[in-house]
């Protein structure tokens, strides 16, 4: 480092006399050569922080290729045979000197269901700690709370159900958010913030890899069928305020909720048919703790529908009310049974039940059972995932097995399958039931 | 009268377990002086942990992980907080457990998975799962409560102390008894031997390398035996693992903060190296 320093002022001096002998000449080449000083004089600065030893013992960089095909395991008239076709590669760059970190994850992917090549940013945030109590993360970043195993009541952030649905890795679940997160830690309790100035919507269903049952069709709707949507886009208008105050009593955590914004999928359709999203605030909470030979979660919210707030408007969604109960225990080694029971209430059945055409009535209560099993062998290297939801209200349900092995450090395979089935089209699971899939997958993670 | 020929029984054991008194150390204090060397030595600890496993077909598989652990003062309950390095599908994910150290009461176990930015609870209830796929349980990392076994003391040598364990609990374990070799002078477990019915030997934990390691506490100089280098052998499915610990700190003030959800999202910055 001395040594590159005594080199810099060397040039340094050169550089100087250079503006002398240049005095007489053109001005602005001369102010350029200024500038080019300037720089110098900075790089000398930051230096010590960018020094090679420096950037290397404090940055990261790794990354994930995968192939990944999925095909459809009956008919459907809408869609190919093929359901899933990625071809992804992932970075991943992390620095973290002593005052800040910073993340960006690049993600590309060929996919041949959309026919098109993406390179999207995953991540990428700057995290700070101004103050002993308090935490900002800033930027493009997946964000997740609430107790559910896969079901989510007040965790409002976006959900990619197209991944999901597909077969996609279970982090693709999680689509980014465009935040500034402040977390302020207190003694008595915690609280995060999140501000998104632009509402981000779930990725929903819109026939893209998945048909779906159209109400106004009367039949299944797959690729190019979607109405389209109208997403709320005024930057600080249609933003969405994310609230979260928890605190561990005795290792029970407990968590209140709020949440301000829109609907996550689209509530309601415009004149010209398209689906648009309509205001939407939330509270609710959880509490989480050992419950004799396991975990226990309860959590609960109400979804205020604030442009129907009483339910008479049939063209927009009610408010509802969801609670969840789950267990989560492991009755032997390298085996993990995981139980819930979820609810989900509409409220003002009453004035809805008036304004809706009978065929297109849904029931009060939504109740849903979910179940996953995992188990693992081989050094845990090979791995057995059933996951399940039955609705009992509905009469359709949803299955997901999976297994996955490592065949080294760097490398994983993993074959699985998404079936939907039910006893009407119209219901969540059962309008999905031509989309059942198998898919396979090999990925390298560096 | 059942009543009656339990009590003579505990009576009958209680003589053997004193008839056990040997150079002035009982059976339990013994396992008690082993357990504080293996586990509770200083007031916190940190390190890197390096565990390469080898299964019966000679595949290898590695894991690297930091961890660090705070003793709670004035009681045998610790702090746990591990992040993962290696392999890369699992980096920066964190397993934190807070151990009561109570035979009755399971340990609270949290997991942050960094591609979901999930915090998740995790049962605790069997303890004698692997740890990260390796051949050492989650046991052999945080210890077993010596309350939930009986000790004897089978054999003392000039060189270390032989104590037999046998679980007050079989149901809750999958060996019938296990035999330590504890150093006589460090107290520390040169090797244990877990048997399965009719005394089969199926799994051996052997401390391979041991250093002094030289600290600080309450102003004090110390010195604290550590294991640096282990090896958990699953004689059934021929299977091992060799755990090798640097970096080690004692008593670096390890601040009880770091062990809650806002650290589980945020690895101290100590620990990301």
């Amino acid at each position: 480092m001395i040594g590159r320093k005594k080199e810099f002022f060397v040039q340094f001096r050169e550089d100087k006399k250079l503006i002398v002998w240049m005095n007489n000449r053109d001005k602005q080449e001369m102010k350029n050569l200024k500038k080019l000083l300037l720089f110098k004089i900075l790089l000398l600065t930051a230096s010590p922080l960018f020094g090679e030893s420096y950037l290397y013992s404090h940055s990261e960089f790794h990354g994930m290729a995968e192939a990944r095909g999925g095909l459809r395991i009956s008919d459907d008239e809408t869609h190919k045979s093929r359901s899933a076709g990625d071809l992804r590669l992932r970075g991943e760059i992390f620095f973290y000197p002593e005052n800040f970190e910073f993340k960006f994850t690049p993600d590309f992917c060929m996919d041949n269901i959309k026919n098109k090549s993406e390179l999207k940013t995953r991540e990428a945030w700057i995290f700070l700690r101004p103050f002993e109590n308090i935490d900002i993360k800033a930027g493009r970043q997946i964000l997740t709370w609430g107790t559910g195993d896969l079901v989510f009541l007040n965790d409002l952030f976006p959900k990619d159900w197209q991944s999901f649905f597909i077969g996609r890795d279970d982090q693709y679940l999680k689509a980014p958010s465009d935040s500034i997160k402040i977390g302020l830690f207190t003694d008595l309790f915690s609280i995060d913030f999140i501000y998104n100035p632009l509402f981000r919507s779930d990725r929903f269903i819109d026939g893209t890899y998945l048909s779906y049952w159209d109400e106004h069709k009367g039949d299944f709707a797959g690729k190019d069928e979607y109405p389209g949507s109208v997403k709320p886009d005024s930057y600080f208008n249609d933003d969405e305020i994310h609230l979260r105050i928890y605190k561990n009593i005795h290792n029970y955590e407990l968590a209140f909720y709020g949440y301000s914004g829109f609907w996550k999928s689209p509530s309601s359709t415009d004149k010209t048919g398209k689906k648009i999203f309509t205001k939407m605030d939330s509270i609710g909470m959880s509490l989480r703790g050992g419950l004799g030979p396991g975990i226990g979660n309860l959590e609960m919210s109400y979804y205020l529908s604030k442009e129907d707030s009483s339910g008479d408007k049939s063209e927009i969604k009610n408010s509802e009310l969801r609670y969840l109960a789950g267990f989560s225990f492991d009755p032997a080694a390298d085996l993990n049974i995981n139980v819930q029971y979820y609810i989900e209430q509409l409220c003002g059945y009453g004035n809805y039940k008036e304004n809706m055409p009978p065929q297109n009535i849904r029931d009060h209560f939504r109740r849903l059972v979910t179940i996953s099993v995992t188990r693992s062998w081989m050094n845990q290297n090979l791995k057995l995932i059933f996951s399940g939801y039955y609705s009992t209200s509905d009469e359709d349900l949803y299955f997901r097995p999976k297994t996955s092995y490592q065949i080294s450090d760097s490398l994983i395979a993993e074959a699985g399958a998404n079936i939907f089935a039910g006893k009407n089209n119209t219901s969540f699971f059962g309008q999905f039931e031509k989309n059942s899939n198998i898919y396979f997958a090999l990925s390298a993670y560096f | 009268m059942k009543k009656e020929i339990l009590s003579i029984a505990v009576f009958i054991l209680l003589i053997f377990t004193s008839a056990s008194y040997s150079a002035g150390l009982t059976a339990d204090e013994i396992v008690k002086k082993a357990t504080h060397a293996s586990l509770y030595q200083g007031k916190d600890i940190k390190g890197k942990i390096s565990i390469e496993i080898t299964d019966s077909l000679g595949r290898k598989r590695s894991r690297v992980l930091n961890m660090m652990r705070k003793n709670v003062p004035g009681s045998d309950a610790q702090k746990y907080f591990v992040l993962f390095l290696r392999p890369a599908d699992i980096k920066k994910m964190v397993f934190m457990v807070l151990k009561h150290g109570v035979p009755e009461q399971d340990d609270d176990r949290w997991l942050y998975m960094p591609g979901l930015d999930l915090v998740k609870r995790i049962a605790a209830s069997d303890k004698r799962t692997s740890f990260a796929g390796s051949d050492f349980l989650y046991e052999d990392i945080s210890g077993r409560n010596p309350m939930e076994d009986i000790h004897t003391l089978v054999e003392t040598t000039d060189k270390y102390y032989l104590i037999k364990s046998t679980p007050l609990k079989p149901e809750r374990v999958e060996f019938e008894y296990y035999n330590a070799y504890i150093d006589k002078n460090t107290f520390i477990p040169l090797k244990i031997e877990y048997f399965k019915q009719n005394s089969r030997l199926y799994r051996t934990i052997k401390a391979e390398k041991i250093e002094n390691l030289i600290s600080v506490e309450n102003g004090m100089e110390v010195t604290y035996p550590t294991v640096i280098l282990s090896i958990a052998q699953d004689i059934e499915n021929r299977s091992t693992s060799k755990m090798k610990l640097e970096n080690i700190e004692y008593n670096s003030g390890i601040k009880d903060e770091y062990f809650s959800e806002r650290y589980l999202r945020r690895p101290p910055k100590m620990l990301l190296r």
